[in-house]
C-alpha cells in the first residue's frame, strides 16, 4: 500500500534519532567530546576540510579512529540483525524466530573461530566473514531441514532444533578456544557474548558491504513475506514460489548474520526486540517494516553498546549481556502471549 | 484450445504408498457452482489442493483451457484460479485490507504497489462478504467467522475465472452461511467456475448446480443434487438416512 503520512513521520523520526544516536555514542565515554566537536571532526574528515588547530589530535583520534568505527559497526550489525529477525519471523511464520535463538549466530561464530584457529583468515581478509557465512548457512539449512515436514515447517521443532544446534555450536566454539593456548578467556567471551570493542575501520568495511548489500536485496521480498504470514497455501496461490524464494531468503539472511558474527561474535535478541517493536509503530507490511527495522536496529545496538561501555566504567560489559538483559524478558513475554493463545502484540 | 473449463482426467495422488485421490475424472465449467462432498478422509481437500497446484498429482492431468496447469507460470496461473485453504493463519496483526490486498499480488511486479483501483476492488470484495468498514481493523482482533469472511474477500479480490474453496462456510453463522452460498451461486451466474468442499449436505444440495460425491478417493456420484443424493447413496456413503422435501426442494438428513 502507498506510504501514508504516519509512515513518513515514523521514518523521519527514526532517521533523526539515528543521527542523534551516532553523534551521542561517539561523544559519550571515558573522555567526553562535545557534540559540536564530534560533528566538526566527522565533517572535517568526510569533506577534507581543514578543521584548524583548535581540535586536539587526541580528540580526533578518539572520535575518528576509536569511537566512530565502533559506533558505525554497531549500527550496521544492529540494522542487519533486525532486518533478518523480521524476515525470519515471516519466513517461518514464527514470532519467536531470530538468528540467535535459531542457532544461526552460534553456527557462524563457530566457523569464524575455526577460521582463526586454523589461520586461514590471514590468507585474505574476507575469508573470515565468508567462513562465518558458511557456518550460518549450514546451521540455517540444518534447522530448516530438520523442522520441515511435507513442505511445512513445524514451529516447536524449529525452535527446539535451533536452540539445540545453537548450544552445540557454542560448546564447540568453547572447545576450540580452550584447546588454543594463544587465546584468553576474554577472547572466548568476545565470541560467545558478542561485542564491538576494539573494532576498526577494517572490521566496519568487512561487515558493512555484505550487510548493506544483502539488506537491500531483502527488500525485493517484502510482498513475498507479507503473503507468507497468511500461511504456505495462501502464499503459494497468490503466486509465490515458496521453495525457491525460501532458499534466497535463507542465503541472504545468512550472509548478513555471517558478516555480523565474524566481527562482533554472538549478539542475541536484537532480531527479536526490534522487529516486534517496529511492528507496533508502523504495522506488519514488510515494505515498511524491513527498512524501518533496519534503522531502528541501527539505533538500538550503538545505544546498547554505549550502556555496555559506560554503566560500569571503567570496566566494559559485553554487548551480548546488555542485549540479553533486554531481550530475555521480551522473549518470555512473547512466549507467554503465544502459548496463551492470544495474538502477538 | 478448449476455453471455459477445467478438465480433470485420471487424476491420482498418493503418499507413502497410500492412495488418497484415485483416478478421478470430471469437469468444472464456467457458469457452474460445483460442490464436493464426502465422508471424512475421502480425499476432498487433497483433490482441491491438487486443483490449486499446492501439490502435484502422481498421475493424470488438470487442463485449464486445454493446457496442463503444471505448464503455467505461477503468477499467470493464479490470475486464473484462486484458492481458499481449509486453514488460514493470522499470527501477525495485518489489517483486514492488507490481508485482502494479497489477493492482488499475482498482478503486481516486485516493487509495484497496489493501485487505487486495487484498493477499491478490495473494499468492494469486503462489502460482498458483509465486512464494509472493517478495512483498518487488525485481523488478529476479529472473530473466527470474520477472519473467514476476510479470507473469502481475499480470494474474490484475486478476480479469477475459477475459484476453489475448502470448507468456506466453516466458522460462519447461519445467516452468513446462506449469504455465502448465494454469493458463490451468483458468481457462477456471472460466468465464474466455483468449486467448494462442503460438509453440510443440506446447504450443498440447496445452492449448488452439481454435486460431486467422493468416497475413498474415487468419484462415486456426480450430477444435479436431487438426482445424485439418493436415499441409497446417503445410506451407503454417509451412513445417514435422508429424503427430499418436495415442497421446498431441499434435502432433509437424519440418523
Amino acid at each position: 500500500m502507498p506510504a501514508g503520512k504516519k509512515t513518513l513521520s515514523v521514518y523521519a523520526a527514526l532517521a533523526s534519532l539515528l543521527v542523534l544516536t551516532v553523534v551521542a555514542c561517539v561523544s559519550i565515554g571515558a573522555v567526553s567530546v562535545p557534540f559540536d566537536e564530534v560533528i566538526r571532526i566527522i565533517a572535517g574528515k568526510l569533506l577534507w576540510l581543514d578543521t584548524g588547530a583548535e581540535i586536539g589530535k587526541s580528540q580526533e583520534l578518539i572520535v575518528w579512529d576509536v569511537r566512530l568505527p565502533r559506533v558505525l559497526l554497531a549500527a550496521t550489525i544492529g540494522g542487519g540483525l533486525s532486518i533478518v529477525g523480521a524476515v525470519m519471523q515471516a519466513m517461518f511464520r514464527n514470532p519467536l524466530a531470530e538468528p540467535g535463538i535459531l542457532g544461526w549466530s552460534s553456527g557462524g561464530a563457530f566457523f569464524a573461530v575455526l577460521a582463526i584457529y586454523t589461520g586461514i583468515h590471514q590468507k585474505w581478509f574476507l575469508l573470515l566473514p565468508l567462513a562465518a557465512f558458511a557456518g550460518t548457512l549450514l546451521t540455517a539449512y540444518a534447522v530448516y531441514g530438520i523442522s520441515r515436514y511435507r513442505g511445512f515447517v513445524e514451529n516447536t521443532t524449529l525452535l527446539l532444533c535451533g536452540v539445540a544446534l545453537g548450544t552445540l555450536f557454542v560448546s564447540l566454539t568453547t572447545f576450540v578456544l580452550s584447546i588454543s593456548n594463544a587465546w584468553s578467556m576474554k577472547e572466548m567471551l568476545f565470541w560467545i557474548m558478542g561485542g564491538v570493542d576494539s573494532r576498526t575501520w577494517t572490521h566496519f568495511a568487512m561487515s558493512a558491504v555484505p550487510v548493506l548489500a544483502a539488506s537491500a536485496m531483502l527488500l525485493f521480498y517484502a510482498k513475498n513475506l507479507n503473503a507468507r504470514l497468511l500461511g504456505y497455501e495462501t502464499a503459494k496461490t497468490v503466486g509465490i514460489d515458496i521453495e525457491k524464494t525460501t532458499k534466497h531468503l535463507i542465503i541472504l539472511s545468512s550472509f548478513i548474520v555471517g558478516a555480523s558474527v565474524a566481527v562482533s561474535g554472538i549478539v542475541g535478541f536484537v532480531g527479536l526486540i526490534i522487529p516486534h517493536s517496529v511492528r507496533l509503530l508502523i504495522g506488519v507490511d514488510h515494505r515498511r517494516l524491513l527498512p524501518a527495522s533496519f534503522i531502528a536496529g541501527a539505533i538500538f545496538l550503538p545505544a546498547a553498546d554505549l550502556i555496555a561501555r559506560t554503566v560500569m566504567s571503567p570496566q566494559e560489559l559485553r554487548l551480548g549481556i546488555i542485549t540479553s538483559f533486554i531481550g530475555v524478558p521480551f522473549f518470555v513475554f512473547l512466549l507467554r502471549r503465544n502459548f496463551s493463545g492470544r495474538e502477538i502484540l | 484450445m478448449e476455453k471455459g473449463s477445467i478438465k480433470i482426467s485420471g487424476l491420482s495422488y498418493g503418499v507413502n504408498g497410500k492412495t488418497i485421490v484415485d483416478d478421478v475424472s470430471f469437469e468444472i465449467k464456467r457458469n457452474e457452482f460445483l460442490c464436493i462432498v464426502g465422508p471424512n478422509g475421502a480425499g476432498k481437500s487433497t483433490l482441491l489442493r491438487l486443483l490449486a497446484r499446492i501439490i502435484n498429482p502422481t498421475a493424470g492431468h488438470i487442463l485449464l483451457d486445454g493446457e496442463d496447469i503444471s505448464k503455467h507460470e505461477a503468477k499467470e496461473l493464479y490470475r486464473k484460479i484462486s484458492f481458499l485453504p481449509q486453514t488460514s493463519y493470522f499470527d501477525f496483526p495485518l489489517s483486514v485490507l492488507e490481508v485482502v490486498l494479497t489477493g492482488r499480488y499475482p498482478y503486481l511486479g516486485i516493487f509495484e504497489s497496489e493501485s487505487e483501483e486495487d484498493i477499491r476492488r478490495a473494499e468492494d470484495c469486503l462489502s460482498l462478504v458483509d465486512m464494509k468498514g472493517f478495512s483498518r481493523r487488525k485481523i488478529t482482533t476479529l472473530s473466527g467467522g470474520e477472519q473467514q469472511r476476510a479470507s473469502i474477500a481475499r480470494v474474490l479480490a484475486q478476480g479469477t475465472d475459477f475459484i476453489f474453496l475448502d470448507e468456506p462456510s466453516s466458522h460462519l453463522d447461519i445467516h452468513h452461511k446462506f449469504a455465502l452460498m448465494e454469493l458463490l451461486g451468483s458468481l457462477a451466474r456471472e460466468g465464474k467456475g466455483v468449486a467448494a468442499v462442503l460438509h453440510d449436505l443440506d446447504l450443498a444440495s440447496r445452492f449448488c448446480d452439481r454435486i460431486l460425491v467422493l468416497e475413498n478417493g474415487r468419484v462415486s456420484a456426480l450430477g444435479e443434487p436431487s438426482h445424485t443424493l439418493s436415499k441409497e447413496l446417503l445410506s451407503s456413503v454417509f451412513k445417514v438416512r435422508g429424503s427430499w422435501d418436495p415442497g421446498r426442494g431441499n434435502l432433509l438428513v437424519f440418523r
